[in-house]
């Protein structure tokens, strides 16, 4: 018993700990369910962003309950959180309204449907939900041009581990994106077995179908980060010449 | 000459008395009684009808008044000395009249001696000046008026009378030659590279060449606008469109430059004051590392319309990897020389968020330049993090000076969730709410920070919010500028407080709180959504021309303008729209008052409503803007009183005084009414006395 209270008390401070950071925080959200399909692909993203930004990470991820009371509490404590899946996704009505809060005080949601089917209960349910959360607004698709594509590498192409779409998809915003779905399986490119090989090959573009899903979800989360601003002015010409190379 | 006076009555009564001395010429038979009858009723019908006879009147007591304008357009010329000549050498004349001397500009004054007859700065009121005198005088009077013409309005005076001559005598030059900037009309108020314009009434007579205008900064010396002009002879109407770019107070000087053989020089430059608003401000964002901090306030900043913002966020230090040719990112280099150099000076507000200098080899000169800049009005603010402050470099560096805290080795950047437990509620960048208590409660209630800066503030600092006595965010002033210090990088997690907070908006209230800071960091206080341009003071029937510029509006449901007249009513205004923001209208002012121009502008969301006040007066001239000699004012002085002008030189005052003096014995006479001589009564009653006399005792 003393042992379990020592227990929860140090986790306790370890998660306040990590809540009290400025370092970027893989914040992912549990729900009943296949919540998480590829549950140590976070430390591969965590490391390549280390050494290839100058964003500090957190090396722990932070897991919030979707369903819980708590959610609103947690949520608030993290800019950024994923949502993964492959089957029908369950949230409490309360706390649709709490993620809507979120996103519309600053907050963002990546959201993506491992299941690689075109008609998933995960895209049914998200899409369900989504219209719950915001019934003003529908979801938009990117476009090249879309600051999701040059966040921090310039993107000329949506993949993931499948090429199903060519675009992701968004809800703007007050000028930005709050919520962005994807349905190519982006993190499934970066799973790795214990021996460090990429566990599940890309599909129909191979290894640099892999290599631009990676940086593709980089962006996403330097978006997360730093907001539009690969849309200002100023980096314009810059971009726009790299592209036309 | 004889004069009657008739009435019915007077009629009817000479017409019985002829009626009864026809009956006592029948009916009397002596002789001597029917004469001396006939005499009486004869002397009855003479007073019956009223007879007179008329004489000239004689002036004994002619007055005679010399009044000389002493006003400042005297000066030129030597039109003042001229007629002092004319008054020394004509003396012998004026003497042998009953005469004073009067000076007058603004009003009348008597003076003793010619001596003392010396022009003055003032303007000129002839009409009053004269109404003064004329209202005194009783006796028949001769007033010669010694004046260029030149008043300062064109009215003419109210009173005359008939026994008092007034004679303008005009002092003109002969040869007259000048250019002046007559008036000029601008609004006071002006907007940081925002085209002002300024509207100049030149004048021009004599001259057929180019004139050079140019407006220059007195403070500066520089040439801010400047062209030639073809300037016609009269009054031109110049525009003049420049942009000024130096916020706060601008004494200008508008200068035509003088041409050869001016009568004066003084009328050729007037001074204008512009007061250079901010109507947006531009800030340069820079941050050491992508954040949620960077992330909120920038996207704030962004959606701010009265801000414009260019931001840096180093995306990738120089220790990190490259997994990808520079081709193939979105990374720019980061211009340290447009920014630290070249283009600083033209932002108000310059922001580090837990950015070092020492990673990107920018030299202590460049950090030099950003004390200058807050030095000379610029703001800076400091947010925490690791690369900010003392672990960030700035010790001993042009930063260090600036900064409200002291940058020491104690620096820690602590991960810790805290509240700062010590706020300070009174001041300006604290009130958020309007209610007190509601705002103290917000304070109070507001979410967690993650981390903060161990810092030390200076003692000139002052400290909004503290931690076990450290603070938390702090400001100060620096000669025209000011800096912000924010030892935490967390206020993100103020606005995800909506998130759990029924209660409280804190994503407003962070939006405010930081919009503040922001505001009063780049030296402006508030902005307005609508700005009404125009000048403060107008004439009646003076076109009264109107701008109206917007600043970031979007969305616009209606837009309307309204005139409050000096009566308080009110009337719509057409408005044209001229440009993009900008809208055009105009009136004219027939009473003389205080105005007010208003606009009421609606959004979707918002209603905005704007007024400024004018002032209307009657006309009046400026003294030595029109320095040509008014004949024409003279003339109409000249027809009011019936009289002609006369030329200085051409004056002989004997033979006007003579003139006048005949003219007065034609037009005055005495009447003698015969009627009312009491001699007549008493022959009336002796020939009465008389034939009663006769008739009875004879």
């Amino acid at each position: 018993m003393i042992k379990r209270i020592y227990f929860i008390f140090v986790f306790s401070l370890y998660i306040s700990y990590i809540f009290a950071s400025d370092k970027f925080i893989f914040a992912q959200l549990k729900y009943p369910g296949n919540w998480d399909p590829y549950p140590d692909v976070y430390k591969d993203i965590l490391d390549i962003l280390e050494i290839t930004t100058s964003v500090k990470v957190e090396k722990e991820r932070i897991i919030i309950d979707i369903s819980s009371d708590k959610l609103k509490y947690e949520i608030s404590k993290v800019p950024f959180v994923i949502l993964l899946g492959n089957n029908e996704v369950i949230i409490p009505f309360k706390n649709i309204k709490v993620l809507r809060d979120y996103v519309t005080s600053g907050g963002t949601i990546f959201i993506e449907d491992t299941s690689e089917l075109y008609n998933s209960k995960f895209d049914e349910s998200i899409r369900k939900i989504l219209k719950q959360m915001f019934p003003e607004y529908k979801l938009k698709k990117t476009d090249r041009d879309y600051v999701l594509m040059k966040s921090f590498y310039l993107i000329r192409k949506v993949t993931g581990r499948i090429a199903m779409y060519n675009y992701l998809e968004y809800i703007e915003y007050e000028n930005r994106p709050v919520i962005i779905y994807s349905r190519n399986n982006i993190i499934a490119c970066w799973a790795r077995d214990r021996l460090g090989n990429y566990i599940y090959s890309c599909i129909p573009g191979g290894e640099q179908q892999r290599f631009n899903s990676q940086k593709l979800f980089l962006n996403i989360i330097m978006y997360s980060l730093c907001g539009t601003y690969k849309m200002d002015k100023v980096h314009q010409p810059y971009i726009q010449e790299r592209l036309n190379r | 000459m004889i004069v009657v006076r008739l009435s019915l009555i007077n009629i009817l009564l000479v017409l019985i008395f002829v009626v009864i001395i026809i009956f006592s010429f029948i009916k009397i038979k002596r002789k001597d009684l029917k004469i001396i009858r006939i005499f009486l009723f004869f002397l009855v019908i003479l007073m019956t009808l009223n007879f007179g006879y008329k004489l000239p009147k004689r002036i004994d007591n002619l007055r005679l008044f010399l009044m000389v304008d002493t006003s400042g357009s005297m000066q030129v010329n030597n039109r003042i000395q001229r007629v002092k000549n004319f008054l020394e050498k004509n003396y012998t004349k004026i003497k042998k009249y009953n005469t004073k001397i009067y000076g007058f500009n603004e009003g009348k004054y008597e003076i003793k001696k010619i001596d003392e007859i010396v022009s003055t700065n003032k303007m000129t009121k002839i009409n009053s000046s004269i109404d003064e005198l004329v209202y005194q005088l009783e006796y028949p009077s001769i007033v010669f008026l010694f004046s260029d013409g030149i008043n300062f309005t064109e009215e003419l005076p109210f009173i005359k009378k008939d026994k008092v001559k007034v004679i303008p005598v005009y002092v003109y030059d002969k040869e007259f030659r000048d250019k002046s900037i007559f008036e000029v009309r601008y609004s006071k108020i002006g907007f940081k590279s925002i085209d002002h314009e300024v509207k100049a009434y030149v004048y021009n007579y004599g001259y057929n060449d180019i004139t050079k205008i140019k407006l220059i900064d007195i403070e500066t010396s520089k040439v801010i606008y400047q062209n030639n002009f073809n300037l016609n002879e009269g009054i031109n109407e110049i525009t003049l469109k420049f942009a000024l770019n130096k916020v706060g107070a601008n004494k200008l000087k508008l200068i035509i430059e003088p041409s050869k053989n001016e009568v004066s020089y003084e009328n050729n430059f007037v001074n204008l004051d512009i007061e250079v608003k901010k109507n947006k401000i531009r800030v340069l964002y820079l941050c050491g590392q992508p954040s949620a901090e960077y992330f909120n306030l920038r996207s704030l900043l962004k959606n701010d319309p009265y801000i414009d913002l260019v931001s840096f966020v180093i995306l990738r230090n120089p220790e990190s990897i490259a997994i990808v040719p520079d081709t193939e990112s979105a990374l720019i280099p980061f211009p340290v020389y447009d920014i630290f150099i070249k283009e600083l000076f033209n932002f108000d507000l310059l922001i580090f968020e837990n950015f070092t200098y020492r990673r990107f080899g920018i030299p202590l000169e460049y950090l030099e330049n950003i004390r200058k800049f807050v030095l000379s009005g610029g703001g800076f603010i400091m947010i925490g993090g690791e690369n900010s402050f003392f672990l960030g470099g700035y010790k001993f560096t042009p930063i260090e000076d600036i900064l409200p805290v002291y940058l020491t080795e104690k620096e820690k950047f602590l991960y810790e969730e805290i509240k700062p437990d010590n706020i300070n509620f009174n001041d300006k960048l604290t009130m958020i709410m309007d209610d007190k208590t509601e705002n103290e409660l917000y304070w109070k209630n507001l979410p967690y920070l993650s981390n903060y800066q161990l810092l030390y503030n200076k003692e000139d600092a002052i400290v909004l919010l503290s931690y076990k006595n450290n603070p938390i965010m702090c400001y100060a002033k620096r000669n025209k500028g000011r800096v912000f210090v924010s030892a935490t990088n967390s206020t993100w997690r103020w606005r995800l407080g909506n998130v759990f907070s029924e209660k409280y908006d804190f994503k407003s209230f962070y939006d405010k709180f930081w919009k503040k800071v922001i505001y009063y960091c780049a030296g402006v206080e508030d902005i307005k959504n609508i700005n009404i341009i125009c000048d403060e003071n107008y004439k009646i029937s003076e076109e009264v021309n109107i701008s109206i510029l917007l600043s970031n509006i979007d969305n616009i449901v209606s837009f309307e303008s309204y005139l409050t007249l000096p009566d308080f009513s009110k009337k719509p205004l057409k408005l044209r729209k001229i440009q993009k923001d900008r809208y055009y209208t105009s009136f004219l002012p027939t009473l003389p008052g205080r105005y007010a121009i208003g606009a009421i502008l609606k959004t979707e969301k918002y209603i905005f409503k704007e007024e400024k006040f004018i002032n209307v007066t009657e006309a009046n001239y400026k003294e030595m803007a029109y320095l040509k000699p008014n004949a024409e004012y003279m003339k109409k002085l000249a027809d009011f009183y019936s009289t002609q002008v006369i030329s200085l030189d051409n004056l002989d005052i004997s033979e006007v005084i003579e003139n006048f003096k005949k003219e007065f014995s034609q037009n005055y006479t005495e009447t003698f009414w015969i009627y009312r001589n009491p001699f007549l009564g008493l022959i009336f009653i002796l020939v009465f006395l008389l034939e009663i006399y006769i008739a009875r005792f004879k």
